[in-house]
């Protein structure tokens, strides 16, 4: 018995052993690793990808742009790691704050530093001083379009900074019934601008929209989001699915601010771009209301045919 | 010649290879309990601090979601029909003792034999299976019970007991509103108000009365048994304090402990029976009144046309789930019973009847006594039982707990939270409270529901 | 020992080791098949597709087997063979949930029941995501395959679009297996459900004296009264419609939802003024006391349903679907209000007794009570495809998996399939047998009303009191007073879980977003990538922290302390 006991326990150490060394890694495999990780990220695996970066990390050059990534990985996957730990967080930020100092050139360093302004904004919530962490991640997304105005992370960092904005207000007036339009005027102001400054970002159509919908809902002002919303449809709506809503938001506005034309156009939109929509039926009689021809919906077509195929197999 | 001597063995070292044996054996068995019992129920104590929404989302709360339950009205009113079930079942467990004992008197061995295996069979069937069974005999067209009700007429009977003349209503009204006063248009009625008009000035109600009940029960071995549960007259005092109210708690509790120590120092030649007896007596009178008062106050009107809807009337929820089972002859139970009543000698059978002791005290000064291991052990887990089980509600009622949301006992609305609104960590929190408020029961029954060896 | 008894002894020697072979010979037969089946998979030459479900009506299976023996058949050279796994309802969940985790899960699996197939990050985990693939054209729909009738044959569009992408071929634009919160399709629906009034067209006719379905409410009311002065198989009052909890759950608040189908235009109501009314705008509305059980629509919206209960079976409130289709069956109820995936069943169980007739739900005619309030359905254009399925990540035969998909939604397939079991087609130009044309999706009517649900323990407290107020139990008034001290006294725990909801989606597209830069910084940009990050901003973008909802307690709630339980902060 005491043999067999000895042997199973040697067994498992021989078993255990390649797993062990298969998770130290070779340091020549460091881009492969990296590539593994990054892998892993994808599957949401962040606890399993988190060693492996921080094993290409101790692996790299400080600096380098290898180094560069797998502390941008690390910091990521300490970032979204469940269940959240404070400890957790300041490792994250931490470790964007290092991309910065030490790999300011990397393409990662840009999105560092957005990083950490999302840390600020979700994660550093302090009950004693509510806006505090807003004033934070404001810094960080201002440092982006200062320090990296043509990086990718820019576009996100305009975008993020109205956003700001907008959730300092809703607090504001959640915590003390008096918010400040005035600063999300200013802010929306600056996201308006950014815009006309880059007409052809990838993302402007998200920027579009988001102004849209803050100068409606947030600001009360039809006719600046019906304007927003013409852009951002104009440059693609991004919402898959929901155009047809989106043109009925439009075309409400449209009437609502007197532009029969615009209201007109995105009726008829909705029940031939976006028939399946649910707002076709009431987009015709809108129509009519309104005196315009009324296009016939193709939903409706396809519907009379099937009845028909269905109807001929009898 | 050399004397070979076997060489000395350390005590350990001779029994290293038993042991070593033994618990490869039974490394299975643990590392089976380990990974599928402790490792869930650990995740359950965890995720209990945390808002945890059964995907990805993980965050500490730290003690919030305890504090929110015992804030949560909606959660604490669960355990009123947890109450009122408790009270059914500790009614519920006694056919099954009593078949028990019938079973145990059968003089044919054989027939006692064949009773075993017909208790056994239903056993085979899954407990799904019983309960949409169930719920197809509580379908209000189609289903037996209506049938049978209809059938024996007692249809009619429940319908009169509903009427709000002359039925259930009526007395409850009476006893609420006219019962303390004269009332000329009724005098035979008022007459008969009279006892419950000193029961309400004496005790302040039926709830009253059986609070005195139990203080006589607890006080009937003395001053110094009173001493030893002092626990109990703890809570007899603070439940007075809202019950009897500030003026009557003391002469009550002095009252209920005076007698008790007044049988005890045999003064009073009726034995301790007598006085148990007293509480019992008490403590029915009591229950009855409130249930009367309580429970059928208004007409459920649901008797007229023979097809009242069991589960889907909010006033017959409750007594549904009481009914459900019926006649509540418990398989387990009953061979639990049994086989703690064949371990009775027959020398004390003998003596008994030597005695002329007759079947009735014979059940209750020999059987019951001498089974009352089995009987705690069946109350730990009828209680364990009612408190955290909800699979009987679920599938009769759904989710919500069926109209007015009657049925929702703990165990369905930790169900609800985790599964319909995916607050899992918050349901783990419920359900380590409904843990704790299990384990507070066993430790009084282990404590007061004496096994007499 | 006597003579018997040694003559016994063998005998009763060897029932001990009857148990001890059963328990042998059971675990031997389980440990063969773990080695086939191990087998099966590890075969090289033999491509094996689990495709897993729960649809356990009858005609679902057989007809799935017949669409996998084709497939099968036509791709026995490559050595794939696909194999149907149906799964009860009741333990699908737990079933697929622990396949999935532990990282054995079928090829496909139906998405909708287990917890990780309803969370988006959970299908992001554990799912393939198809965008990539959609957007290629479905090979078995070439113009040979097709079974198009003649109208549609003639329609080059319709084939251009069949021919087109994959996305584009079925009706809902594979909108039911698109997952907005994380912008990515994980799942391929396989067929369209509506719910529809199925009648005994011979008692209608012994009533009424004519088989054809009501026309208008006021006709359904007039037959159901004159339904029970007929007599069941029983001997009892006939009940007009089969009731029971899920009925109402049918039938109620697609009623409800057109008496307050207004309140879509108001600005007050509808806030983004999309012309839908969300579970939160519903809810806001509400508690703000902007819509209240005292208005007109509402008020009459209740009466209306509660007469329409009063035509139910007796005690509908405790009883489920499964009574109220036999009741329905056996004929002892004329109506029976249920869905398209019931159609099968009912067709088949009830041909041999009565015929089966399917209406659409009436409406009130002009002049009769309630049409100024109702004089429009409700629009199917939104219909989403269902019975979906996603391809496990896990799967070692996803290529092949794909492509059953394919094959199952191709035009000729799906027809087939749909028209086998009584079920209705995804995939556009396929037809449907004629007694299923009633189920066909109508384009046509507006768009629903105020949506009271995914409203946490309110939603329980007044469905509770609903039942109660719709079997007769209580008046409206009661009800009304129910609803309205839930809503005081808990709505603004309701708040907290919106608040805590959109702070919870905030992070979890946080989550998609970091994976995005990751793919982008370290393997590389890609266009995916690019299209679908500001997608996934914007969604991010719109949910505005959970501040908005903060803001709105507070408004809708000013007298609830912050530190009050049940709110999140």
């Amino acid at each position: 018995m005491r043999s067999v006991v000895v042997v199973a326990v040697v067994t498992m150490l021989i078993a255990l052993a390649p797993s062990s060394s298969h998770a130290a890694g070779a340091p020549s495999d460091g881009e492969a690793r990296l590539v593994e990780a990054a892998r892993l990220v994808e599957t949401l695996g962040f606890k399993r990808a988190r060693p492996i970066f921080a094993e290409v990390r101790a692996g790299s050059p400080a600096g380098s742009a290898r180094w560069a990534q797998a502390t941008f990985g690390q910091a990521v996957c300490a970032q979204h790691i469940m269940p959240l730990e404070t400890s957790l967080i300041d490792e994250a930020a931490r470790l964007f704050q290092e991309v910065i100092d030490q790999a300011a050139q990397s393409p990662c360093a840009a999105s560092a530093c957005l990083n950490l302004g999302r840390i600020a904004e979700l994660d550093r919530r302090d009950s004693r001083q509510p806006g505090a962490h807003f004033v934070q991640a404001r810094a960080h997304y201002q440092q982006v379009l200062r320090q990296w105005p043509t990086d990718v992370a820019a576009s996100e960092a305009a975008l993020r900074l109205a956003a700001v904005a907008v959730q300092e207000h809703c607090t504001a007036m959640a915590e003390t019934a008096t918010g400040n339009p005035d600063t999300v005027r200013a802010a929306l102001t600056v996201l308006a601008e950014w815009i006309a400054a880059h007409p052809d970002d990838p993302q402007v159509a998200a920027h579009w929209h988001f102004l849209a919908d803050c100068r409606l809902q947030v600001l009360g002002d039809e006719a600046g989001a019906l304007q927003a919303y013409i852009a951002a449809d104009a440059r693609g709506l991004l919402t898959r699915g929901l155009e047809g809503q989106a043109w009925w938001r439009m075309a409400i506005l449209a009437e609502s601010t007197g532009q029969r034309d615009a209201a007109v156009r995105y009726y008829a939109r909705i029940i031939t771009d976006a028939p399946a929509s649910g707002g076709a039926f009431e987009a015709q009689a809108a129509l009519r209301r309104l005196g315009a021809p009324v296009p016939r919906s193709p939903l409706e077509d396809s519907f009379e045919r099937a009845v028909r195929a269905s109807e001929a197999r009898k | 010649m050399p004397v070979l001597t076997a060489r000395r063995r350390s005590p350990w070292w001779r029994h290293s290879r038993l042991w070593a044996a033994l618990y490869a054996l039974m490394l299975p068995t643990l590392v089976g309990m380990l990974v599928f019992v402790y490792w869930p129920n650990w995740q359950t104590i965890r995720y209990a601090f945390f808002r945890w929404d059964g995907a990805l989302t993980e965050e500490w709360r730290g003690g919030e979601n305890f504090t929110e339950a015992f804030a949560d009205n909606r959660f604490l009113w669960t355990f009123q029909l947890v109450g009122i079930l408790l009270i059914a079942n500790l009614i519920k467990m006694w056919p099954s003792i009593l078949v028990a004992v019938v079973i145990h008197r059968l003089r044919s061995a054989r027939w006692q034999y064949l009773y075993r295996v017909l208790f056994v069979i239903p056993m085979v069937i899954p407990a799904l299976v019983w309960l949409l069974l169930w719920k197809q005999f509580f379908d209000p067209s189609a289903g037996v019970l209506n049938g049978l009700l209809n059938a024996t007429g007692l249809m009619g009977v429940l319908h009169g007991l509903d009427s709000p003349d002359h039925g259930m209503p009526a007395v409850a009204g009476f006893l609420n509103t006219t019962g303390f006063g004269w009332d000329p248009a009724r005098p035979l009625a008022s007459w008969l108000c009279l006892p419950l008009k000193a029961v309400h000035h004496v005790f302040g109600g039926p709830w009253g009365l059986g609070l005195f009940g139990f203080a006589l029960a607890l006080a009937a071995g003395g001053w110094q048994a009173a001493r030893r549960t002092w626990p109990l007259w703890l809570a007899l005092l603070a439940t007075g304090w809202l019950v009897w109210g500030p003026w009557r708690l003391l002469p009550l509790a002095g009252l209920a402990l005076a007698l008790g120590e007044w049988r005890w120092r045999r003064l009073d030649l009726a034995g301790l029976g007598a006085l148990r007896w007293w509480a019992v007596i008490l403590a029915a009178v009591a229950l009855v009144l409130v249930l009367l008062s309580a429970v059928w106050t208004e007409p459920v009107k649901a008797f007229a046309y023979g097809t009242p809807s069991w589960l889907g009337h909010s006033k017959l929820v409750i007594p549904t789930i009481i009914f459900w089972g019926f006649p509540w002859v418990g398989t387990v139970g009953v061979l639990i019973y049994l086989a703690g009543l064949q371990n009775i000698s027959k020398d004390i059978y003998e003596a008994a009847e030597l005695d002329g002791v007759g079947p009735v005290r014979r059940l209750i000064d020999i059987e019951l006594p001498m089974i009352m291991a089995q009987v705690r052990i069946n109350l730990i887990f009828m209680t364990i039982g009612t408190l955290t089980d909800y699979g009987l509600v679920l599938v009769l009622l759904g989710p919500d707990g069926g109209p007015a949301n009657r049925g929702l006992v703990p165990g369905l609305y930790m169900y609800s939270k985790a599964f319909v609104q995916n607050e899992f960590g918050y349901a783990c929190a419920l359900g380590l409270i409904m843990a704790a408020a299990v384990l507070l029961l066993t430790m009084v029954y282990q404590r007061y529901v004496k096994v007499d060896k | 020992m006597s003579d018997q008894s040694v003559a016994d002894a063998p005998r009763f020697a060897i029932i001990p080791w009857l148990g001890v072979a059963l328990l042998v010979a059971a675990l031997g037969l389980s440990a063969l098949r773990v080695l086939s089946i191990q087998r099966e998979r590890s075969d090289p030459g033999r491509k094996v597709v689990r495709i897993a479900h729960w649809q356990l009506e009858q005609g679902y299976r057989e007809a799935l087997q017949t669409v996998i023996d084709d497939y099968n058949r036509l791709h026995a050279a490559d050595g794939v063979v696909v194999q149907q796994v149906p799964v009860t309802e009741k333990i699908y969940s737990a079933w697929l949930n622990t396949q999935l985790v532990a990282d054995e899960p079928p090829e496909l699996a139906q998405v909708g029941r287990a917890r990780l197939t309803t969370v988006a990050e959970s299908m992001a985990k554990f799912f393939v995501p198809l965008g990539d693939e959609v957007a290629k054209p479905n090979p078995y729909n070439r113009s040979d395959l097709l079974d198009l009738s003649a109208e549609n044959r003639a329609d080059p569009a319709l084939v251009a679009l069949l021919q087109g992408p994959w996305v584009s071929t079925l009706i809902d634009g594979m909108r039911g297996g698109y997952r907005e919160e994380i912008q990515e399709f994980y799942s391929i629906p396989t067929t369209v459900t509506t719910v529809r009034l199925f009648y005994n067209a011979d008692l209608l006719r012994q009533a009424t004296g004519s088989s054809a379905a009501p026309r208008s409410l006021g006709a359904l009311f007039d037959a159901c009264a004159k339904l029970r002065t007929l007599r069941d198989p029983a001997g009892q009052p006939l009940t007009p419609i089969s009731g029971s909890s899920y009925t109402v759950d049918m039938l109620i608040p697609r009623y409800l939802s057109l008496f307050t189908a207004s309140m879509r235009l108001r600005p007050e109501i509808d806030s983004d003024r999309d012309g839908r009314l969300v579970q939160m705008e519903s809810w806001a509305a509400v508690h703000a006391g902007t819509v209240t059980f005292d208005d007109p629509r509402m008020v009459e919206g209740y009466r209306f349903a509660r007469e329409l209960c009063s035509n139910f079976t007796e005690g509908f409130a405790g009883m489920e679907r499964d009574q109220a289709v036999f009741n329905f069956i056996q004929g002892r109820a004329a109506m029976l209000a249920t869905g398209s995936w019931d159609a099968g069943t009912l067709f088949r169980q009830a041909e041999a007794r009565f015929t089966v007739g399917v209406c659409d739900f009436p409406l009130p005619a002009p002049g009769e009570r309630w049409h100024d309030l109702v004089n429009q359905r409700a629009n199917e254009a939104r219909t989403n495809g269902g019975v979906s399925f996603g391809i496990c990540k896990a799967s070692l035969q996803r290529e092949w998996a794909i492509d059953f998909m394919r094959y199952l939604t191709s035009q000729a397939v799906n027809q087939r399939f749909n028209q086998a079991n009584d079920w209705l087609p995804v995939t556009i130009g396929a037809s449907t047998s004629a007694r299923m044309r009633p189920f066909l999706p109508d384009p046509r009517g507006i768009a629903p009303g105020l949506d009271l649900s995914k409203g946490g323990d309110i939603e329980s407290t007044l469905n509770g009191a609903r039942l109660t107020f719709l079997s007769g139990e209580t008046t409206y008034d009661q009800f009304r007073t129910t609803a309205t001290r839930t809503l005081a006294d808990e709505g603004h725990r309701l708040w907290g879980r919106f608040y805590q909801e959109n702070r919870d989606g905030v992070r979890n597209l946080e989550r998609a977003l970091a994976v995005q830069s990751v793919r982008r910084l370290m393997l590389g940009a890609d266009a995916d990538v690019a299209s679908k990050r500001p997608r996934v901003l914007l969604q991010q973008m719109l949910l505005h922290g959970g501040e908005l909802n903060r803001l709105r307690w507070r408004v809708l709630f000013p007298a609830v302390r912050a530190d009050d339980r049940g709110w999140p902060w």
